[in-house]
């Protein structure tokens, strides 16, 4: 009897141990690669000659549409749509062949990107007899995409769309990190004859609103250098950089994903020669 | 007793277990990580106003600070025809959209006032305009011809608070003011602000005048002079004027240098066709031969720690350069190009040597760190030569040539960065600039 709870105790004293170590210990995901990613599709050679010949979109937005096709094949057979960038992000909506939307109909935040245009898969797989018509079909949508609807609902509906947004794409394109990156550099002046300048490397961390103003710090986070005169005139260029080039602009879509930023400011590469 | 305790403890444990789990099933806040490694190196734009009070003065210090930190190369103050307020009291707040609007990223505002003591009081404040916050603010008294020092003090704290490195406007050069024809020039000691105002003559040019050298301590230099044909090393007080013969070293070439702290110098001599490096204690003057070799070892420069000297030697067939401790031990080649090696200077921040390197013709004046590695060229010109450190290692000063027999000597500058290249204007020519370390 004895052995048995102390048993259970034991087991129950290692779950939590293992718990909080997988927890409190400090993440070791570091990877200097996070934004280096590059987006790899592959496509069969069909697919590969018409993109060669102009006849379908690019492999990046094939991709989502891919996604967007495999969602449409658990719901309702519906013909592939023409081009992603013609599509509007609804909920519950699956792609069909919608009318090619006039560029004045796109929502104001349309730069590049198509991929968040697209019409979003079914956040979770939901077993459905396969028919004509489907229950999620969500019609008076699709009739309001197809009256056009004003930017403003237009707006509304890609707020609703960002839950799903985040788990469909759970990182910001190559593209937008680097557009993020141009505007920060732009206005980032390191101090270029300081001493050992090329290692004045100064981390921050600072949050954004969603029209990509600041909303909370900018923080320098490796402090402890601050009592050293080169250290800190290397920080307050990043922050007058930080604070002097907003707003900066970013997918609104994906606010969740950029909302919260730690940045590191490493002038190695421009200073060390 | 006991297994009620183990019960207890049973229930708890798995209730912390569970906390933890269900912790951990909630979704993590993520936050996004970037780095940044291009930037935009530009110098840092900044409006100066007109300092308030009677009279020009105000003016005066503002054109005097703004030009300094022009001159610098790291800060662009703004014109004040954009300026949306021109006046703003020392004491009161600037409005920074105002600021923001002509793109400054920071913000100079001041007061000069005569003081019923006859005194000139001049107070300054710094602002950042995007933190909107003070970054500095100095008061000074002093008498009012005096003023051009203040804005040089003034110009340091701003230089000092921005970049982090300490100033070096409130400094002088030294140079040989030359005249005269080519084969028969007139070499007279010539003294200026660093900024190229106050020139004055120090020797009159009966005898000529050579390489002159700055205490780092001190206002005092050494030079070379002629008397009777044999080179005399003289020690010359800036401030007083006073000189004296340290001594009659024939077979020198250049004067010698200091110490860090300025009770040795260092230097070096032929003897039967072979040039080795001495120090003599100044107080002293004993002699004390530090080189052994039967090379022409040259131009030495003590480190700004006084543990280390850097000289010129071609005991291994071609000029290059050494690194040796004060006391002539542990001799180590550092310079590894192609080209002859010459004149070695010691950055005051101690990170550099800066040296004048002659290859396929071409005259270059380069630094490199102290252990050789890091060779960079900064400037490339006619007979470029006789770099000299600003006291806080951030610039150089030198000499080139126009050529031409109507040709001669004229005074440059050039950032650590090899950016920032300029003339000093002066009337004449001028050769060897020593730059004097800051006045306090």
């Amino acid at each position: 009897m004895l052995r048995a709870s102390s048993f259970t105790a034991s087991l129950g004293f290692h779950a939590s141990l293992l718990a909080a170590f997988m927890l409190f210990v400090p993440q070791m995901d570091e990877s200097p690669f996070e934004d280096m990613s590059l987006p790899v599709d592959i496509i069969t050679i069909d697919e590969f000659t018409q993109i060669m010949t102009g006849e379908q979109p690019s492999p990046a937005e094939k991709s989502t549409k891919q996604e967007a096709q495999q969602a449409v094949l658990e719901t309702a057979p519906v013909a592939p749509p023409e081009s992603a960038e013609n599509m509007m992000p609804v909920p519950n909506a699956v792609p069909e062949n919608l009318p090619e939307v006039a560029p004045d109909d796109m929502p104001a935040e349309a730069p590049a990107p198509q991929a968040f245009k697209v019409a979003n898969p079914m956040p979770r797989v939901r077993p459905s007899p396969p028919s004509k018509t489907s229950t999620f079909l969500d019609i008076s949508r699709v009739q309001q995409l197809l009256n056009k609807i004003p930017e403003a609902a237009q707006a509304e509906i890609a707020e609703d769309s960002d839950a799903q947004t985040q788990e469909a794409f759970g990182q910001l394109t190559l593209n937008e990190t680097d557009g993020f990156k141009a505007q920060v550099g732009r206005c980032w002046s390191p101090p270029s004859g300081a001493r050992d300048a090329e290692r004045l490397m100064v981390k921050i961390r600072v949050g954004l609103a969603r029209d990509g103003r600041i909303s909370g710090g900018p923080l320098v986070v490796n402090r402890q250098h601050l009592a050293d005169p080169y250290f800190r005139s290397a920080a307050e260029a990043v922050l007058r950089a930080i604070n002097g080039c907003q707003p900066y602009e970013m997918p609104p879509a994906k606010y969740r994903l950029w909302k919260d930023m730690q940045l590191t400011f490493d002038p190695l590469q421009m200073l060390g020669g | 007793m006991t297994k009620r305790f183990i019960r207890r403890a049973e229930r708890s444990s798995w209730a912390v277990a569970l906390m933890l789990v269900l912790m951990m099933a909630s979704p993590a806040h993520a936050v996004l990580k970037i780095n940044i490694t291009q930037g935009n190196v530009e110098p840092l734009p900044i409006a100066i106003l007109d300092f308030d009070g009677e009279g020009s003065v105000g003016q005066e210090l503002a054109q005097v600070i703004a030009a300094n930190l022009e001159r610098s190369g790291l800060f662009r103050p703004i014109d004040r025809d954009a300026f949306i307020e021109s006046k703003i009291d020392v004491n009161a707040r600037p409005r920074f959209q105002d600021w923001r609007i002509v793109k400054a990223l920071a913000l100079v505002t001041g007061r000069a006032v005569r003081q019923n003591d006859g005194r000139l009081r001049v107070e300054f404040r710094l602002w950042d305009v995007v933190a909107q916050q003070q970054m500095t603010g100095l008061q000074f008294f002093t008498s009012p011809d005096n003023w051009r020092r203040i804005s040089h003090l003034i110009s340091d704290a701003i230089y000092e608070r921005l970049t982090g490195e300490t100033g070096y406007f409130d400094t002088r050069i030294v140079y040989v003011a030359e005249s005269g024809p080519k084969n028969r020039r007139v070499k007279k000691l010539a003294i200026m602000d660093q900024d190229g105002f106050a020139q004055s003559e120090l020797t009159s040019g009966q005898a000529l005048a050579l390489t002159p050298r700055f205490s780092p301590t001190a206002q005092e230099i050494t030079y070379l002079s002629y008397y009777r044909n044999r080179p005399r090393v003289y020690l010359l007080n800036i401030e007083t004027g006073q000189q004296e013969v340290v001594g009659d070293f024939p077979g020198m070439t250049f004067a010698p240098r200091f110490s860090p702290d300025g009770q040795k110098i260092v230097m070096s001599l032929e003897r039967n066709g072979n040039s080795n490096i001495y120090t003599m204690d100044l107080r002293t003057r004993e002699t004390r031969r530090l080189t052994q070799s039967l090379a022409i070892d040259t131009a030495p420069c003590y480190a700004p720690g006084g543990g280390q000297i850097v000289f010129e030697s071609d005991r291994m067939g071609t000029q290059q350069l050494y690194v040796m401790n004060a006391d002539g031990t542990n001799v180590r080649r550092i310079s590894r190009g192609e080209g002859r090696y010459a004149t070695p200077v010691w950055s005051p921040r101690g990170d550099l040597i800066a040296f004048t390197k002659t290859l396929k013709g071409r005259f270059l004046i380069g630094v490199m760190k102290t252990d050789g590695s890091g060779e960079r060229i900064l400037t490339e010109g006619y007979h470029n030569e006789g770099p000299a450190w600003s006291p806080n290692g951030r610039v150089l000063v030198f000499f080139r040539e126009t050529e031409g027999a109507e040709g001669g000597p004229s005074l440059w500058s050039v950032d650590v960065t090899g950016y920032n290249e300029r003339p000093l204007n002066l009337p004449g020519f001028a050769s060897d600039p020593a730059w004097s370390p800051l006045i306090r």
